[in-house]
């Protein structure tokens, strides 16, 4: 990244913001009528009500996962399905709890931004630089919106994608998010265009683009390249107990994308995701994904190799601090010819924390010459901490190279003693360990992100974060 | 006195073993004094309980800079400016050596004014001097670093750093002559610079080029002094190495 683009984008984190139209307040709970109201809000087309409550007949018939996190603590009549913005910007500073704003001065974050991320303001106040980079994509014909836009402005982009790579029927909480689903982010990048700065939500969020039922939906067209950024390291606060988004990624024949994440809900969020990606001949799909916060996270983003020579990559690294489980991996499954996928995941647990890798990669009979390398590392801080690494390769042809490999290693004390002996307190040098340990994850991040997570990881091993 | 050890006992909890009983050992500012002794007589027992380690039990005092450390933290001890080399530094994955180097600069002395630039540039400046070269610094901390190479990278930290008093737990070995007399003229500099100096060291080809003004032998649970001419009556050092 050159200094012009860092330029541009300590510029553009002051984001932009869009009015809301929404006037609708709905009970708690679910039911069929729910739905419908969120969709006459919205002004969807019928097919897309229709998806919606097809989808939540498949959730209500669908069992609870009886695999992963202990998921027991979700009750579902107890959530706000939809919330207008302004509903949202109703919450005061001041009921804050103290260890997210101690948190958030801790960061640095700047006070607009505090405010948004707590939920107390909707919206950034600055919109001059965004709308500036928004009207460069729009010339070269780029589309990036929030989904509620894209699906009103492109719908038959939208209804020839939407829901194809993650159906309702996929699991109960993708089910669960088609039913009512909100916010999220669409972005259309056509043949042959290539982004050099990275599309990042976070930034141009307004109260619909964050929400705890988000739907994200990537076309990148032939030859495209594209990376986006959702999310951000700063702790998100919400007063509900449940994330359940899908983001499906299409990356179309030669083109690239990456998606990179820092998840950081605060500490009683149930995080359950389902992403997936497919990749036509000669694409790359990259998903670099960091779990720091939540209650429990179940999360594994997948690729479909379809096409020849395609390639899937996943870096990842989950840190489970007091009470937390990060269950997270991924899935990838090799179809065509020549396809590659490497990946990396990376775990600390401590403070009781824990940590699941589980992991599926299959190769296909018919897909010759794939190439699998697979490396996952747990880090054990303490005694009271535990990790579980849960593989499974599934090759049902020979003509495959695998290459697999997992370790769990505790915190050596000879490496505590070596760095106080420095002159480092014990919580610096934990902090040193554990960023060496996940620098490979880091190194992929852009630089201001790469520094926040570094702070972060810091922050929350001193279990100062809440 | 930079470092005053009175009345100090020394036993280590793992096995029982007394390595001191009531030895005393003080060094005098900007000298290099030697610790000779068999092996097994606890001189790198010695020299990291020195660090306020848990795995030693010990009494009596030690005094660094004027400050009586029996009972601080490893960390307070280092920032009052006490750096002591490890024999088998642990290897770090991630962390290359020049970001540790700046991170424990930053640490030991306490400083969080100096640029990282700054910081950097005197890394470089020092890099040459104990003989290794700047790409190094760019590995992973003692990752796949050869024995001679860990030596000089913890005489590198040491220069550094800038410790007032400086331990080095046989730093010569594993080293070829060359870099031996490379690091003992290091070490006559510094003590000129400022830094008071604890060698361990079985080579008394090595003690004889690094001039030292004292040499005290571990004997018997104490500290003796013996004389510079005495070395060569010590039958269990190697004439050459």
């Amino acid at each position: 990244m050159n200094e012009a683009d860092l330029k541009i984008l300590s510029e553009y984190k002051y984001g932009f913001s869009m009015p809301d139209v929404s006037y609708l307040k709905v009970p708690k709970g679910l039911n069929a009528d729910v739905i419908r109201q969120i969709s006459r809000a919205k002004g969807e087309p019928e097919w897309m009500l229709e998806f919606r409550l097809r989808a939540f007949e498949i959730f209500l018939s669908k069992p609870m996962p009886t695999w992963g996190a202990d998921l027991s603590g979700i009750d579902f009549d107890e959530i706000t399905y939809y919330l207008k913005p302004t509903e949202k910007k109703g919450r005061s500073w001041e009921d804050l709890p103290e260890s997210i704003k101690e948190t958030y001065e801790r960061l640095g974050i700047p006070e607009a931004e505090r405010k948004f991320l707590a939920g107390v303001s909707a919206q950034y106040e600055s919109e001059v630089v965004y709308t500036h980079l928004l009207e460069d994509l729009e010339k070269m014909g780029v589309v990036f919106t929030d989904m509620d836009t894209g699906l009103r402005m492109h719908e038959k982009l939208v209804k020839k994608y939407f829901g194809k790579l993650v159906p309702p029927s996929d699991n109960k909480f993708a089910a669960l998010n088609s039913a009512v689903w909100s916010g999220g982010s669409f972005v259309y990048v056509p043949p042959n265009v290539k982004l050099t700065i990275p599309l990042q939500a976070y930034f141009r969020i307004n109260a619909k683009n964050m929400g705890q039922f988000e739907r994200t939906l990537i076309i990148a067209d032939e030859n495209s390249s594209v990376h986006y950024i959702e999310g951000c390291t700063a702790p998100v606060y919400s007063s509900d107990s449940l994330h359940a988004a899908v983001v499906e990624i299409f990356c179309l024949k030669g083109a690239k994308v990456r998606y990179t994440t820092i998840q950081n809900w605060s500490h009683d969020v149930y995080n359950l995701v389902t992403k997936r990606a497919i990749a036509e001949e000669d694409a790359i799909m990259e998903w670099i994904d960091g779990n720091i916060g939540s209650k429990v996270t179940m999360k594994y983003p997948s690729i479909i190799l379809k096409g020849d020579n395609s390639k899937g990559v996943v870096v990842s690294v989950a840190y489970a601090g007091k009470d937390q489980v990060q269950d997270t991996g991924t899935k990838i499954f090799h179809i065509g010819n020549n396809t590659t996928s490497e990946v990396t995941a990376k775990s600390v647990s401590q403070h009781n924390g824990h940590t699941t890798y589980r992991g599926i990669i299959s190769v296909s009979p018919t897909a010759k010459n794939a190439k699998v390398n697979v490396k996952c590392d747990a880090l054990l801080l303490d005694d009271e901490s535990t990790t579980d690494t849960i593989p499974v390769n599934i090759a049902s042809t020979n003509q495959v190279e695998i290459e697999h490999e997992a370790t769990v290693s505790k915190m050596k004390e000879t490496q505590i003693k070596y760095l106080m002996s420095r002159g480092l307190d014990e919580a610096e040098a934990y902090s040193l360990i554990v960023n060496g340990f996940i620098d490979v994850f880091t190194k992929e991040l852009p630089m201001e992100y790469a520094i926040e997570l570094n702070k972060l990881i810091s922050l929350n091993m001193e279990g100062s974060v809440g | 006195m930079s470092l005053k050890v009175t009345s100090y006992s020394l036993t280590i909890r793992e096995n029982n073993k007394q390595i001191l009983e009531n030895a005393n050992l003080e060094l005098e500012p900007d000298t290099v004094t030697v610790i000779l002794g068999e092996n097994g007589t606890g001189k790198s027992s010695f020299v990291m309980s020195l660090l306020g380690f848990e795995d030693y039990e010990r009494s009596g005092s030690v005094m660094i800079n004027g400050v009586e450390t029996i009972n601080m933290d490893t960390f307070e001890i280092a920032r009052l400016g006490l750096f002591v080399s490890f024999q088998s530094p642990p290897e770090f994955e991630g962390i290359n050596f020049e970001q540790f180097l700046i991170s424990a600069y930053k640490a030991f002395n306490q400083d969080t004014t100096t640029s990282i630039f700054k910081i950097r540039k005197s890394i470089k400046e020092k890099i040459e001097k104990v003989g290794l070269s700047e790409d190094f610094l760019k590995r992973d901390l003692n990752q796949g670093f050869s024995g001679g190479e860990k030596r000089k990278a913890e005489i590198l930290q040491m220069l550094v750093l800038q410790p007032k008093v400086a331990i080095l737990d046989e730093v010569d070995s594993g080293l070829d002559i060359k870099s031996r007399a490379r690091i003992a003229e290091v070490i006559r500099e510094q003590a000129k610079a400022g830094t008071t100096f604890l060698i361990v060291s079985h080579s008394l080809e090595f003690v004889r080029t690094l001039e030292p003004h004292r040499i005290v032998e571990l004997r018997d649970r104490k500290f003796n002094e013996i004389e510079i001419s005495e070395i060569e009556r010590l039958h269990y050092h190697h004439k050459k190495s």
